[in-house]
Order: structure tokens, then sequence, then C-alpha cells
């Protein structure tokens, strides 16, 4: 007997008993829904101001066409997702759309590519357009170029020969892909296209991480979703010894009445098999050349499968281990060096390692902890979803996405990764996260009534806002405008500025490197601030005295000349992270503006650059 | 009657698994033809832009388009998968394909994006009609 689902309806093989008429009306209803919202975030673009943007970022700024726009795309996207027959057209539209609001709002409002360490990888695109080559000895992107060689090629054979004029729709194009490949994965893993396009759909609300940007990151989080959706279409197979035991304790633990035999297992022809699996090992190769971290989660991933029994041959875990090692081995030195290879052993401290000095304002620290409600809601959500579908005997796909979910916060126990591992962690986990999330309410994929509605209803909209305040509400520092970014021009040009120069930062949130001769400066992003003190003392009420006290350390490092930046940016993450007291900062910049130690070069509203006088 | 085409089999998992069942069957040979002939033609859009020295606005997304979709779909385009999962290795392969070849040029220093550029839209524009044929030879 089929597992009996209360509330709710089963997913039938048989047409669904609505009539045409009611079919066809509903079907207009969704569209001309769409087809509002749409018209409604076109004018809400027109009336933004996204300029003297404060604390919540782009929240406050966006007009009221927006959210009513965001809100009617969400509700079309969940009503057809639990409306009796699938209509895939209409959802792909919706939650194209609805990529489109999330994505492409901040890039069509703004004037620049938003996030300050965008420039750093624009920079070494164009060094590789200049160049033709790269240069190891420079910093760790040389070592790692397979995206920045990619982004060069397209530049030069696409005409746009600044990756700046691009780059910032590289969040629309990546959350995209992702979308497509996320979907084919969890149509396969879940036989379900209703699940498919839920889990989707929460996937695309979840996503605050911000690693969509134009980066390797997100190029290899989409190899890394190939690799992964190929091994799921050619190499499921029904668990061995070790995958059979976990599945026993699982029917155990969680008291599952009838385990069914159900679980896909690869019906593809050897030939096929063979591509698909030629095919992933190419995009593990060049994911291994592309990011430093992502090949090493996929490890994790797909070696918990393997030793599973999920996927089969085990060989295919030795040639993606080979390609992801064989590519370490040269660089080993480097990276250990620089970096190092283990952070801590210690997964809280990795996980809860803090990366910015200050304190944040309120405003960022509610965006923090809706952040972080956000990934708890996830992983429990997700795990009360694998338990409901083991328990309706689906014990084997209960397994493996859990397996999929849980295995990277394994990287915990090895690294911080910048103060972003638990960042990393999420993203890798999402997908996976979002199919247990989506059978949490429907175990089966089936569609639910009444107030049963209310359960993803709730869940995507909460999951939403937090996704809102996370992505938007930090727009005041992620943003950067045309002024800023053509200051980093002119400290990057040896026109202005001497080789060797170095540059200070009043606050961080510069970006620090621009251009294709980025590495000619000695310094771009020696810091003013260290913990809660300028120079010498905390800067209360600026003198001559933090003036010297700044000028100082710049010589102390001995470039060739010395720069000092005030911007926009900067004054917005001081503010935000209450660095210094409220307007210290510009009564600094006042103070600079009247010694006889620097020398205003560069002189924009958003932007001022002041060289040290020897 | 021909003998239908390998890829209009029916759905591997039947609905009577435990109310499951809605999975897409393998894409139809119809519509990997209509993507064979998307490609084609953003592949050949891309070089007459090119040629033609467009504006970067209207060569930009044409080529990223085509970048996006085509060496990988001669390579993809006869696997017995959902349209789903088809399209979205291809364009998975599409790019670490084109990322490889630009990783070389950049290893080897022998920098040539335009002759690389051409290489890719040869190559995958011959490989699409190849496959173009052969997939019309399986349509019933």
């Amino acid at each position: 007997m089929g597992p009996v689902v209360t509330g709710t309806r089963a997913p039938s093989a048989t047409p669904p008993s609505d009539g045409p008429f009611r079919q066809r009306r509903t079907g207009l209803l969704a569209w001309g829904v769409l087809v509002l919202a749409a018209a409604l975030w076109a004018a809400s673009l027109a009336t933004t101001d996204a300029g003297n943007l404060r604390e919540w970022g782009l929240i406050p700024a966006l007009t009221w066409p927006y959210w009513v726009a965001l809100v009617l795309v969400l509700a079309g996207a969940i009503g057809l997702s639990q409306a009796d027959r699938v209509r895939h057209r209409p959802l792909l539209a919706h939650l194209a759309v609805l990529v489109a609001m999330l994505y492409a709002t901040a890039p069509a409002l703004e004037q620049a590519p938003r996030y300050t360490y965008t420039y750093k990888h624009i920079a070494i695109t164009q060094y590789i357009e200049l160049y033709g080559s790269v240069d190891k000895s420079i910093d760790i992107y040389h070592r790692w170029p397979g995206f920045f060689s990619l982004s060069a090629w397209f530049s030069q054979t696409s005409g746009v020969l600044d990756p700046t004029s691009y780059a910032a729709w590289a969040e629309l194009y990546f959350a995209a892909l992702d979308a497509l490949v996320v979907w084919a994965a969890v149509q396969v893993v879940s036989r379900s296209t209703r699940t498919a396009w839920q889990a989707t759909l929460l996937f695309t609300v979840s996503n605050w991480v911000g690693q969509d940007y134009y980066s390797p990151q997100a190029f290899g989080y989409l190899l890394m979703l190939g690799v992964l959706l190929a091994c799921l279409l050619a190499l499921r197979a029904r668990p061995g010894p070790v995958g059979s035991w976990v599945e026993r304790r699982v029917v155990s633990a969680f008291r599952v009445r009838a385990p069914l035999r159900t679980a896909a297992v690869s019906e593809l022809d050897r030939g096929t098999v063979a591509t698909v699996v030629a095919l992933a090992v190419l995009l593990d190769a060049v994911l291994a050349a592309s990011h430093q971290l992502t090949p090493y989660v996929l490890l994790l991933q797909l070696g918990a499968l393997v030793v599973g029994g999920y996927v089969r041959p085990w060989w295919v875990l030795l040639a993606a281990s080979l390609a992801t090692i064989g590519y370490l081995v040269p660089n080993y030195d480097f990276v250990v060096n620089t970096f190092g290879i283990l952070t801590s052993a210690d997964p809280l401290a990795n996980a809860t390692s803090k990366t910015v000095d200050g304190s944040p304002v309120l405003a960022l620290r509610l965006i923090g902890d809706l952040a972080l409600l956000s990934l708890l809601t996830c992983f429990t959500a997700c795990f009360v979803g694998l338990v409901r579908r083991a328990r309706r005997g689906l014990v084997g796909d209960a397994v493996l996405v859990g397996t999929l979910a849980f295995t990277p916060v394994l990287t915990l126990v090895a690294q911080n990764y910048g103060g972003e591992a638990r960042l990393r962690v999420f993203l890798y986990a999402l997908p996976w996260l979002c199919i247990g999330v989506s059978w949490a309410w429907a175990p089966v994929g089936e569609t639910l009534e009444g107030l049963r509605l209310l359960l993803p209803a709730g869940m995507t909209v909460g999951l939403s806002i937090c996704f809102v305040a996370f992505f938007f509400g930090r727009e005041d520092i992620n943003q950067l405008t045309a002024q800023e970014v053509g200051a980093a021009a002119y400290l990057f040009d040896p026109a202005y500025v001497q080789p060797g120069a170095v540059v200070m930062l009043t606050s961080p949130n510069f970006p620090a490197r621009y251009g294709p001769l980025y590495f000619r400066l000695a310094r771009a992003d020696l810091p003013a601030l260290s913990y809660d003190r300028f120079g010498e003392r905390p800067l209360l009420f600026p003198t001559e005295q933090d003036v010297e006290a700044a000028a100082r350390i710049i010589e102390k490092e001995n470039g060739n000349g010395g720069y000092l930046v005030f911007s926009r940016a900067q004054e917005s993450f001081a503010r935000d992270y209450q660095l210094y007291p409220s307007f210290a900062l510009r009564a600094f910049e006042g103070a600079v503006a009247h010694s006889t130690r620097f020398k205003l070069v560069y002189d924009q509203p958003a932007a001022r650059v002041y060289k040290l006088v020897p | 009657m021909a003998a239908p085409s390998r890829h209009d089999r029916p759905p591997p998992d039947r609905p009577s698994a435990a109310g499951l069942g809605d999975r897409l069957g393998p894409a139809r040979t119809r519509d990997r033809i209509r993507l064979g002939w998307l490609v084609f033609t953003l592949g050949l859009l891309a070089v007459l832009l090119g040629a033609a020295a467009a504006p970067r606005e209207v060569r930009g997304p044409v080529v990223l388009a085509a970048a996006t979709l085509l060496p990988g779909y001669p390579l993809v385009a006869r696997l017995p998968v959902d349209l789903a999962s088809l399209l979205a290795l291809q364009v998975c392969v599409s790019l670490a394909l084109e990322a490889a070849g630009a990783f070389l040029l950049v290893q080897i220093r022998f920098w040539h994006p335009q002759a690389f550029g051409l290489t890719v839209v040869g190559l995958g524009v011959a490989g699409t009609l190849v496959v173009l044929r052969l997939l019309g030879q399986e349509r019933p």
C-alpha cells in the first residue's frame, strides 16, 4: 500500500479534476499577476533613488511598487507550485521574474558593480587581457585563474573590453544558471517536478550569501552543481553496506514502518554513463583550476555519496581527487606559507570567527540575526523534511539528500575561510537543504489545502524577508559610485601615482586593487585603524596630531609616495560598524585638508584622495 | 511506420512508486532539434556581429548567450536525459570548455582570444549541424 497522506492531496498521474474553463481562468490569472508585477517592478526602478543610502541600505529607498511586485510574484509562484496541475511555463516565468527582481535591481539602480572585492577580480581579468598570461608571484588569484581566463576571453571576443561594464550583471547571470541546475538536480533526486519548483523557489529566496557576484566562487559553484547533477543522473546506485547500515539506523530511529525501495537508480546505458562521467571530470578539472575551496567541498560531498554507495563506481571519486589535489600540489607551498591549509581544528571557532573590527549598529545586528535565523530555519526544516520523507518509506532519498546537505558542515573542522566559513557552508548546503525544506510540508510532493498552505507560504515569505534584509539592507556599504571607482582608477594609474606607492584607507571598504597594473603599488590597503585606535590614540576630536600619526604610518612603509583616501563607502562602513565616533572621520578629513602634510589630488563629492607631502 | 526514437521512451519512474512520478522523461527529439537550431543561430549571429564590429551593447549579450550554450550542445544533445538536465549540463560543459581553453592559452602564453573564439564557434556549429542531422534521422 502506498503512503497515506492526511490533509493533503497526493499527486496523481490522472489529469486534474478542474474543468477547462477553470484551468484557463487560473492560467490567465497567473499570467496577469506576473505581467502586473513586472510592470510594477519596472516602475519602481524608474522611481527609486539609490543615492545617499544609509542604515538598512536599499530597503527604505525602494518605492512601494517594488514591494507590491515582490508580493505578487511570490504569491503567484507559491500558488502555482501548490496548484493541482504543475504548470511549467507560468512557473518558469514567475521564477525568472523573481530572479530578476532580486538580482537585477541593485545593478539596474547603481552606477558601478557592487562590493569592493569585485574590483580585485576585475583587476586580474584586466591583467590577463593586457599581458595574455598570469604571474604566479603576484597573488593567489594568478594561481587559480580558470574563471579570470574565461572572463578575459569573453571580454576580448564580445568587444566589451572592460569587465567593469558587465561585472554588475554577473549576479543575475549566475543566479539564473544556478536556479536551472538546481531545478534539474532536485527533479532528479526527488523525482517530482513540483518539489523541483518549490525547492528552486526556496533556493532563490534563501541565497542571501551574496556569492553570485563576479567571482571564481560563483563560477565554481555552478560547476560544482553541474558535477553533482551529472553524478546523480548517471551514477546513482542502490546503497552499499555503509548506506544500507545508515538506512537501517534511520528506519529504527524514526520508526519507519514500510521502507520502500524506490530510490531512483541510474538506468542510462554504459555509453551514456561514460560520456556523463567524462563531462563531470572535465567540469571538476576546470573547477580545480578556478576556486580554492569549492573542489574540496565537492570532494566531501562526492566522497560521502561514494562511501554510502549512492554513487558508483568509486573511481569517480579518485578521478575528482586527482584533479583537485593534483592542481594543489604545485601551489601547496604558496598556500601554506601565505594562508595555511588548516585555520583551526575547532569548528565552533571557525564558525564564529569575526572578520570586521568595530561594533555593528542595531540595523546591521538585526540583519545578521535575520540571516542566522534563515540559516537555522533551513537546517532545522530540512531535518524535519528528511524525517518526514523517511517516515513515508523513502529512506534512501532522505539519507542521500541529508548527506549532501550536511557534509559541507565538515568544512568547519579545518577552515574559517577568512571568517566566511559559516556562510560558505550554508551556500554549499543550500540546494539540498531546500529539497529537505520542501519535503517538510510535502514529503512526497503532494499539494496542500486550506490552512496547511500557510506553511509553505509562510516559510517562503519569511525566507524572502531574510533575503531582502541581508541582500539589500547592507547596500549603503556594498554600493560603489562611479566617483569612488574613479578614485581607485586614479590611484592605480601610473600616470598619476608612482609604482611602489602606499595607499592608506581611513576605513575598510574601498577597492584595494583596480586595473591591470594593480600589483605595482607597494600597498593599497594600509589601514589607518587598528582595532579601536586610530594611529596612536582613539579618534575623538581629530587634531594635527592625528594627521601626523597617519603620515607616520604611511612613511613607515617606505613607499614611493603615500596617499590617504576618504570615500562614501568607507564612511558608510565606519558609521555602520561604529569604527569612529560620529562625525570624527569628517572632522579628521577637515584636519587633513588644512594640514601641510597632505595635498588634495583627487576631488569628487563621493571620494577624495590626498597625497602625502614629503 | 518509423521506430520511436530512443529519446522518446517513457520516463523511468512510474506514478505507482509512492505517489511520485511526474519526473520529466528524456527530452523529446523535437525539443532537442529546436534547441540545436537556437544554438546554431546564436553561433552564426555571434560570428556575424563580430565580423561587422557591431556595437558592444548588441554583440555582448549575443556572444554571452552563444558562449553559454554553444560548445556544449553537440556533446550533450543526444544524452537520454530530461530537457532541464540536458540544458543544465550543456551550460556547465560549455562554460567549462571555454574556461579550459582560455586557461590553456594563458598558461602557455599564447593569448589569441579571437582565434580561440572562432575555433569554439566553428567546432560548436559544425558539431551542432552533425547532431541535428543525427537527430533528424532519429525523429519518427
